[in-house]
This record gives structure tokens, C-alpha cells and sequence, in this order.
């Protein structure tokens, strides 16, 4: 499972240069079956690496691009009227697929957006009192465009919530630039890719995340940082009982990445950026990267 | 816990109790009458067989016909219930008694309380180092009871063995603690202490001949004694005991002497200073080596050089001494020289014409004295150790049919002999030798060590020992009556003594044995008031007030300390890795590798590993283990020790 899980990150990381920081997070994000934020600038390869994604674990893929004028039917499907029968028929929208990329997301007016968050947090869907089952695996990848460009509608932190992770790409380094520019074009690369970790081995994957092991020492630290982050003059919001568990699940697929079977704090500091970066504001306006979000919290709170 | 407490106990939590009782009751087999034991035991095995048979009758009826039966039994062995026996006995029924009335947990934990005092009555009787030993494993076993009892059967037995010996273990400092500290009270054991002298052994104030053999068959210590330097030869010591002047032809009897101080006595020469540990025997003389020079506080020393206490010696006493065995009592008082002439009527014909052939006008006593002896060896005379017995004339006998005798014949007709010549002499009874223990370099006098010698006196040089049996059997003197004894062919008096004398491995536990019986005496049972007074006041803690004191300050340090220990919270197993891994930080911050307080083992490993490659096998293996027991879903003990040796195993070159 590992060889494989490695394999696949070697993969992407072929496609994404030089992100494999992030392309590990975004795995653990869909091991411990949380949806992913990822915010960045235009053009630096957020959709490429969610349809890589897609494409290694051979899950049906759906892009979704948000606009200031999408509806929520056209996420969903609607009921439409067949007239040789003489009744309603439901047309699926794009959401029931096993991974949506949802591009763009905060160009969407909020109506939009609450469509898709409903979807996401309850896994089905209802349209005119009928309800419907969203297929299982069911992911989202949103991207998001910096709060401060033109024309965006930001995420309410409630549903910003619902997102496991948020991550960050980057320019990338020089390397990697260089070595994209000389590089295939990356659409054919990702037609050609293989699918590494299908889908039912993904979902016994995500079973094992579960298992693994958090020893009182561990929920001791975890439990620090929360009351640090409640604490902390700098959050107008500590974090809920909701993000620990999101820390706590995100903790254990990276130590699961890691081969291991008990968390680490490590395993804690390696990912509280990504998990706890969207969910804490600090006082100060503006947009502020993540890492430096939490850097109080890997600073202030000591390992028991 | 009152519920639990009113429930009806475990059918093993009974028997273990039932068991405990008997084994703490035991002891007083030797103490209460034996149809007393035997009615406990029976109530005992009543109770075991209510376990095994619940249809027996434990109710009001048979209890009041039980109780009936031990009062009345209590009545014919002792009619009373005030003094040592009688209230054991009384105590032992109860306890059988209330075993009939068990039937919740409440009551065994009543009858286990009950058997901590059962324990404590042990001492009453007994105060030897094997009681000791036997009484602390039997609070073992009792908290052992409670444990079981508190618990239930949560704890397997074993674990409960350990935890309630661990708990005897930290409450034995405690208890040597107040052993030092707690104030010593002397009072006299009212109705507890046994008639005095009557089950005692030991010399009488009279003789009669065939007395001193009895003891013979004795092997009970009379007292031990500590020598300052070098113990005198085995043929010096002479323990003197009581003097006999007056006869009536069998018995000897001592003379009531008008109070007064002894004779000033030439005691010049080498001195002997040692200690004398008596054992008890009802009587108030004090042994010494011939001759005391100084007496102990509270004793007086007769004109006849015999030290006595100041009461009876009911309990065992020490006392230092100086002796000296070469002394001149200078000269002899009429009253003296009349009682040492003493006869009961004229001596026979026989003895009169033996006593004749001796003494010569000009014969000094001297010749004479010698002369005696000389008839002792030369003569068919014997010493044994069962002579027979003369009921009539028993000198004359003794003298001139059988000349079979023990020590006291040898010396009641050389004083009946010197006194028909006219020469003043007196018996002195005492002991003669003693085993000197080589392991624990003390000297032990036991009752078969016994001896009667003679006493005449000669101008100019006062009073002399003579011992006629040493004419006889100078082994006797020589080697001490027990090396005697083995050489003395068919007589295995006291075999076991003899027979593992032979066996050089025995001799060295039988002196280690008395070795520490001995330090036991001296150390801890005659740890009495004065000692407390004297041990303490070296300490400054001179009067009750500051010993009260300083014991409640101990005591309150002692729960201020337990408090803290008790409200500090109780480390987890896990947290004792984390102390290992502490160790393992420090010994690194040292060398300069600080963990900072939010850095994770793994990362902290790998910053360290990164300035020094060379330590990383170790490191790794360190934080690897480390987080096995930390974090790990499951470790064993082996991980920690593991974990422990590789931390210590750790050399950092700086």
C-alpha cells in the first residue's frame, strides 16, 4: 500500500513540479476523506494538480467552472419535464461524479457556493423533496483566487469549515520552472498518466487512517492547541471542537503516509498549516498565508 | 463500602482468614493449656467444615452452647481470668468464638484486627529473634487478609502477597523509629510476668548434694559475657555465685550476714573488665569472675565477695565489671572463723583418723590443703555426672564406700574434711567456664556449666580457692563441662549439644545463632530507659519534653512529606519514557543540542543527527523506541528497559 501511495506521489510530482510538499497534503486531505481548499493566484497549476489527482486514483472527474452567474441547478441537475411520458426527469448535474474540481469557487455569488457546501457536507443532494445519493467516493477540490481580486465573493468562515484543508502552491522554485518550460504540454502528460491506487483500494486506505493510533500524550498536545488557539489575543475565533477533529484525522493520514500506526506531534505540526490555517483569522486584515497563521501555535504550544 | 462490608464473604476470603488466625494463634500452643488449643483448633475446624457443609448450625443455639463449653473450660484450667495464662487462654476462646459468629465481610475484618493483637500478645511470652520473624510474616499475612478483603478476588494472591509485603517493609522504618523515640515506659508487667522463679532454672539458695547435677542436664544460657580484650583461661573462670557456711551434715545453707562492706582486699594484678548480660532467675545475686573489684550501681558486694542486686532478677540485666583474679582477703573476723569451722556434731572416727594421718602438729594448713587433694587423685575417686544418692551420712558415704560424685560432693567433703582439721573453709557455688563464642567474641555460660568448689583460709594469704574436682577430672576444669562432658564415654546427656559439636559446620551456626541471639539481647530487648535517655541525650533530646517534640515533628514532616508525594499527580506508565527520553535531552543538551519545547523527538533527532552523523544509528533507535512507548498503541517492559540501557549506552564524545 505504501509502495504504492509513494508511487503515486512520485507520479504527480512529475506533473506538479516541485510541490511535493503539497501534493502530499492534498493526499492526506483525500485519505482522511476531507475536501480541498486550494487558494492561490491564477495559473500556478491548481487545476492541473487536482486533475492529476483525479486521474491517479481513476475516480470520475467533473470540473465545475464558478462563475458570477452559475446556479445551483446547474451544479446539481433539475428535474426536467419529459413530454412523451408525461412526467418529471431528473437530469444529474455535474456534481454527481466521484471527484469535482470546483474552480474558482468565490467568483460564485453565495448562493452558488451553499449549493455545492450542502452537497459536500451531507453527501447527497435534494431537488424538489427528492434526495439523492452522491457516489461514494465523493470529492471536492475547490480553488479559490486571493480574497483581494477583483470580482470574488469570499467564503463565509462556515463554509470555508467544511474544508479539511487549505493549501497554498506557490510560484515555483526556479527548477522546476525551468524544468516545466522545457517539459510536454501537461494536458497530454495527464491523459497518459496511469491510475495508481483505484478506487476501492483508496476506500481500505481510508479505513486504515482510521485505525491509526492517537496515545494520551498525543490527544494531551492536541488538546493544548486548542486551548492555545482559544486563547490567543492574535484569533478573534479559537478553533472548534470541529477543526480538532479535522487536525486529528489530517495528523493520521500523514502518519499513515508515513508508514506508521500512532501519531507523532509531528505528525500534528506537519499539517495544523494546512488544517487550521483556513479556520483561524488573525486580527490583522487581509490575506495572510497560513503558515503564517499558526506559527503562534507551533511556537507557543510545547510537546508534553 | 458499608454494602460491601454487609455482604456475606467469599468462601476463600474465610478460609484464608481462618488459616492466618491459626497461623498467628500458634505460637500459644506452648503458652495456654493444651485442652484450651485444642478447644480453639476445634471451633476453628467447626468453622471450616460450616464452609464445606452450609446445613451446619452456626446460629444463636450452638454458639451459646459453645460459649458455655469454653467458659466452663476456662474455669477448670485456670479459675480466674486476671493474670498472663488465664487471659490468653481467655483471649484465644473468644477469638475461636467469634469465628462462629461470621457471616459478613464486616466480621472477618473484625477477626483479623482481633489476629494483629493475638500477635502482639506473642511477646508477652516470648521475645526471641525467631519470634520476631515469625510474627512479621504473620502481619504479612494478615495484611495480606485485608487486601484480599478490600479488594475481593480482583487481585490474584500472589499480587496481593507482594503488595501487603511491601507494605510491612515500609512500615518496619517507621516502626524503628518509634522504637528509638517512643518513650520507654519501665513499669513492672503487674499479673503478666510468670511467678517469679518458679519455671526458672538456676543455682539455689542452699545446697544439698545432687542439686548441681540436676542443672547438668540444662542447656539454657545463665548469662553472656562480653570481655574488654582477652577473656581470662578457660581454668580462671570462676563465675561466683552463692556462699554456703553452715551444714547440717547434707545440706549447706548461707549465713545472714550483719551488712557491711567487704574486707579490704589486696586486689592487685592483671583486671579483667567485661560485661555480663544475666539472664532472669529470680534471685538477687549477681555473677562474677573471682574477684569483683567494683559493683555495679544499685548492688551491694557481701563480706564473702558475692555481688547482689538491688531486687530480684526478674528480667534480664546487664552489668560492667572489673575482676581480678589474683587477690589476698588478708585476715578472718571470730564470727568468720567460727562459721568456717562449723560442724554438725563431732566428725566419725573414720573421717577423724583420715583427717589425722594429714595433719601433723607441725603441718602447716597449707600441707594439709595439699594433702586432701593429693587423697582425691590418688584414691579410686570419680566424678560423674549421676552419681548416686546418699540418703544417710552422705559425706561419709560418698567419702569412703562409693567415691563416685559430681562437683558439689567433691566439694562439701573437702570442706567437711578441712574443717574436722580445723582449717576454716566455706562452699562457694557459681560457674565454672563457659563456651567462648569466636564468631561473636562473647562468652556463654549456660546452666550445665554449674560448679561447686571449696574456700579455705590460710594466714597471709586470706581466702583460697581449692577445687577438689579439679584433683579429680581436670578436664572438667580445663576444657569446660561440655568438652568435658563428650569426653565422659556412654554419657550423651544432652545429645543434640554433643553431637553437632562434633560437626565443625554446626559449631559455626550454633555460634552465629548465638551471636545474634545475643546482639538481639543487648541491642534491642535491653533497650530500656536509661539507654533511651542515654542514646538520646547525645542528640540534645535530654528530657521527655523535646523527645515528645521532635517526635511529633518528625511525624508531621513525615505526613507533610506523604501529602505531597500523595497530591502530586500519580505518573502514568507512559510518563516514565517520557523521563527516560528527558534523561536522553539532557545528556544531549550538554553537548550543546537544546530541545526547544514545541520540537518534535523526530525533528530534534534529525537536527542533531544532521551536526553529528556518527551518533545517528543510536539516535534514531532512541527516538524510535521513545515513541513506541510514548505514542505506540502498545509497548512492553521490555521496550522500556530497552529503551533505559540504550540512553544509558549513549557515550557523547563533545
Amino acid at each position: 500500500m505504501h509502495d504504492k501511495l509513494n508511487q503515486l506521489i512520485e507520479t504527480a510530482g512529475r506533473i506538479v513540479l516541485g510541490k511535493e510538499n503539497q501534493i502530499r497534503l492534498a493526499l492526506c486531505c483525500i485519505l482522511a476523506k476531507g475536501h480541498l481548499l486550494i487558494e492561490d493566484i491564477p495559473g500556478v497549476g491548481k487545476t492541473t494538480l487536482a486533475h492529476t489527482l483525479a486521474r491517479l486514483f481513476g475516480l470520475h472527474f467533473q470540473r465545475i467552472q464558478f462563475t458570477s452567474d452559475l446556479l445551483p441547478a446547474d451544479i446539481l441537475g433539475s428535474n426536467v419535464f419529459d413530454a412523451r411520458n408525461h412526467a418529471f426527469e431528473f437530469h444529474p448535474g455535474p456534481i454527481f461524479s466521484e471527484m469535482i474540481l470546483a474552480d474558482e469557487i468565490n467568483r460564485s455569488p453565495p448562493k452558488a457556493q451553499s449549493a455545492l457546501l450542502e452537497a459536500m457536507e451531507e453527501r447527497q443532494v435534494t431537488i424538489d423533496g427528492e434526495t439523492h445519493r452522491l457516489p461514494k467516493p465523493f470529492f471536492v477540490i475547490a480553488t479559490q483566487n486571493p480574497n483581494e481580486q477583483i470580482g470574488t465573493f469570499p467564503l463565509p468562515e462556515s463554509q470555508l469549515d467544511r474544508f479539511l484543508m487549505k493549501i497554498e502552491l506557490g510560484y515555483p522554485d526556479r527548477q522546476a520552472e525551468r524544468s516545466l518550460l522545457q517539459g510536454a504540454e501537461r494536458h497530454r502528460l495527464i491523459e497518459s498518466l496511469p491510475v495508481c491506487l483505484p478506487a476501492e483500494q483508496l476506500q481500505k486506505a481510508q479505513a486504515t487512517v482510521c485505525e491509526v493510533h492517537s496515545s494520551e500524550a498525543i490527544l494531551d498536545y492536541l488538546q493544548s492547541i486548542l486551548a492555545f488557539s482559544r486563547g490567543y489575543s492574535e484569533y478573534p475565533l479559537g478553533l472548534s471542537p470541529r477543526a480538532g477533529l479535522a487536525l486529528l484525522s489530517a495528523s493520521k493520514a500523514r502518519a499513515f503516509l508515513e508508514g506508521r500506526d500512532f501519531l507523532l506531534p509531528e505528525d500534528i505540526q506537519s499539517v495544523i498549516a494546512a488544517v487550521a490555517g483556513h479556520r483561524l483569522r488573525t486580527s490583522e486584515s487581509g490575506n495572510v498565508r497560513s503558515a503564517s497563521v499558526v506559527a503562534p501555535i507551533l511556537e507557543g504550544v510545547a510537546i508534553p | 463500602m458499608l454494602t460491601q462490608e454487609n455482604q456475606a464473604p467469599e468462601k476463600s476470603a474465610t478460609l484464608f482468614t481462618l488459616l492466618v488466625t491459626l497461623l498467628v494463634a500458634l505460637p500459644h500452643v506452648f503458652h495456654v493449656p493444651h485442652s484450651i488449643f485444642v478447644f480453639f483448633i476445634g471451633l476453628l475446624g467447626y468453622r471450616l467444615a460450616g464452609i464445606r457443609k452450609p446445613s451446619l448450625p452456626m446460629g444463636k443455639t450452638p454458639l451459646l452452647g459453645f460459649t458455655g463449653c469454653g467458659l466452663g473450660l476456662l474455669s477448670f484450667e485456670h479459675g480466674t481470668l486476671l493474670g498472663l495464662e488465664a487471659g490468653t487462654s481467655f483471649f484465644l476462646v473468644s477469638l475461636g468464638l467469634k469465628m462462629l459468629e461470621l457471616k459478613r465481610v464486616r466480621d472477618l475484618y473484625l477477626i483479623v484486627f482481633l489476629c494483629f493483637f493475638v500477635a502482639i500478645t506473642q511477646f508477652l511470652h516470648t521475645q526471641s529473634v525467631l519470634m520476631i520473624f515469625y510474627i512479621v510474616l504473620t502481619t504479612c499475612l494478615l495484611v495480606t487478609a485485608l487486601v484480599g478483603l478490600s479488594t475481593g478476588s480482583i487481585l490474584p494472591l500472589k499480587r496481593r502477597v507482594k503488595l501487603s509485603t511491601v507494605l510491612v517493609l515500609q512500615a518496619i522504618p517507621i516502626a524503628i523509629i518509634l522504637f528509638l523515640l517512643f518513650p520507654r515506659i519501665s513499669a513492672p508487667r503487674i499479673g503478666l510476668a510468670s511467678p517469679a522463679g518458679a519455671a526458672r532454672s538456676g543455682l539455689s539458695d542452699s545446697m544439698q548434694p545432687g542439686e548441681i547435677s540436676r542443672l547438668s542436664q540444662s542447656s539454657e544460657v545463665a548469662f553472656r559475657v562480653d570481655f574488654k580484650g582477652n577473656p581470662p583461661p578457660v581454668r580462671d573462670r570462676y563465675w561466683r555465685g552463692p556462699v554456703f557456711w553452715h551444714t547440717d551434715g547434707s545440706r549447706w545453707t548461707p549465713v545472714d550476714h550483719p551488712s557491711g562492706s567487704a574486707y579490704p582486699v589486696d586486689l592487685s594484678g592483671p583486671k579483667f573488665r567485661y560485661q555480663v548480660t544475666l539472664e532472669p532467675h529470680g534471685r538477687r545475686w549477681l555473677f562474677a569472675l573471682d574477684l569483683p573489684a567494683n559493683k555495679p550501681p544499685g548492688s551491694s558486694l557481701t563480706p564473702e565477695f558475692l555481688l547482689l542486686n538491688g531486687k530480684a532478677v526478674t528480667e534480664r540485666i546487664s552489668y560492667s565489671l572489673i575482676s581480678v583474679p589474683r587477690y589476698n582477703t588478708g585476715s578472718l573476723n571470730e564470727t568468720e572463723r567460727a562459721l568456717g569451722l562449723q560442724l554438725p556434731g563431732h566428725p566419725s572416727s573414720r573421717i577423724a583418723a583420715l583427717v589425722g594421718r594429714w595433719q601433723k602438729p607441725e603441718t602447716p594448713p597449707q600441707a594439709v590443703v595439699q594433702k586432701a587433694l593429693d587423697y582425691f587423685h590418688d584414691e579410686e575417686f570419680f566424678y560423674s555426672l549421676s552419681p548416686p544418692l546418699y540418703p544417710k551420712n552422705p559425706i561419709e558415704s560418698f567419702l569412703f564406700e562409693s567415691k563416685r560424685g559430681f562437683c558439689e560432693h567433691f566439694a562439701s567433703a573437702f570442706v567437711y574434711l578441712m574443717r574436722a582439721a580445723k582449717i576454716p573453709a566455706r562452699i562457694v557455688t557459681g560457674y565454672q567456664g563457659g563456651e567462648f563464642n569466636t564468631l561473636g567474641r562473647f562468652l556463654e555460660v549456660r546452666q550445665f556449666d554449674a560448679h561447686a568448689w571449696a574456700e579455705v583460709w590460710l594466714a597471709n594469704r586470706g581466702w583460697v580457692r581449692v577445687d577438689p574436682t579439679a584433683a579429680v577430672a581436670p578436664e572438667r576444669i580445663e576444657q569446660g563441662f561440655e568438652a568435658f562432658r563428650q569426653q565422659e564415654p556412654g554419657t550423651f546427656g544432652l545429645g543434640t549439644l554433643s553431637l553437632v559439636e562434633s560437626l565443625g559446620i554446626f559449631q559455626n551456626i550454633r555460634f552465629a545463632w548465638a551471636s545474634l541471639d545475643h546482639a538481639w539481647h543487648q541491642w534491642v530487648l535491653s533497650y530500656n530507659a536509661f539507654n533511651q535517655h542515654e542514646l538520646l541525650s547525645r542528640f540534645g533530646l535530654a528530657d521527655l519534653r523535646s523527645m515528645v517534640l521532635s517526635l511529633t515533628g518528625a511525624l508531621a514532616f513525615c505526613l507533610v512529606l506523604t501529602a505531597f508525594t500523595l497530591l502530586k499527580p500519580a505518573p502514568a506508565k507512559a510518563d516514565k519514557g517520557l523521563s527516560l527520553y528527558l534523561r536522553f535531552c539532557r545528556k544531549l543538551a550538554r553537548t550543546g543540542f537544546k530541545r526547544r519545547d514545541n520540537e518534535g523527538a523526530f525533528d530534534f533527532a534529525r537536527r542533531v543527527i544532521r551536526e553529528r552523523p556518527e551518533l545517528g544509528p543510536q539516535i534514531l533507535r532512541i527516538t524510535g523506541l521513545y515513541h513506541k512507548v510514548r505514542y505506540g498503541r502498545f509497548y512492553s517492559s521490555e521496550d522500556l528497559n530497552d529503551l533505559a540501557r540504550s540512553i544509558q549506552g549513549l557515550r557523547i564524545k563533545p
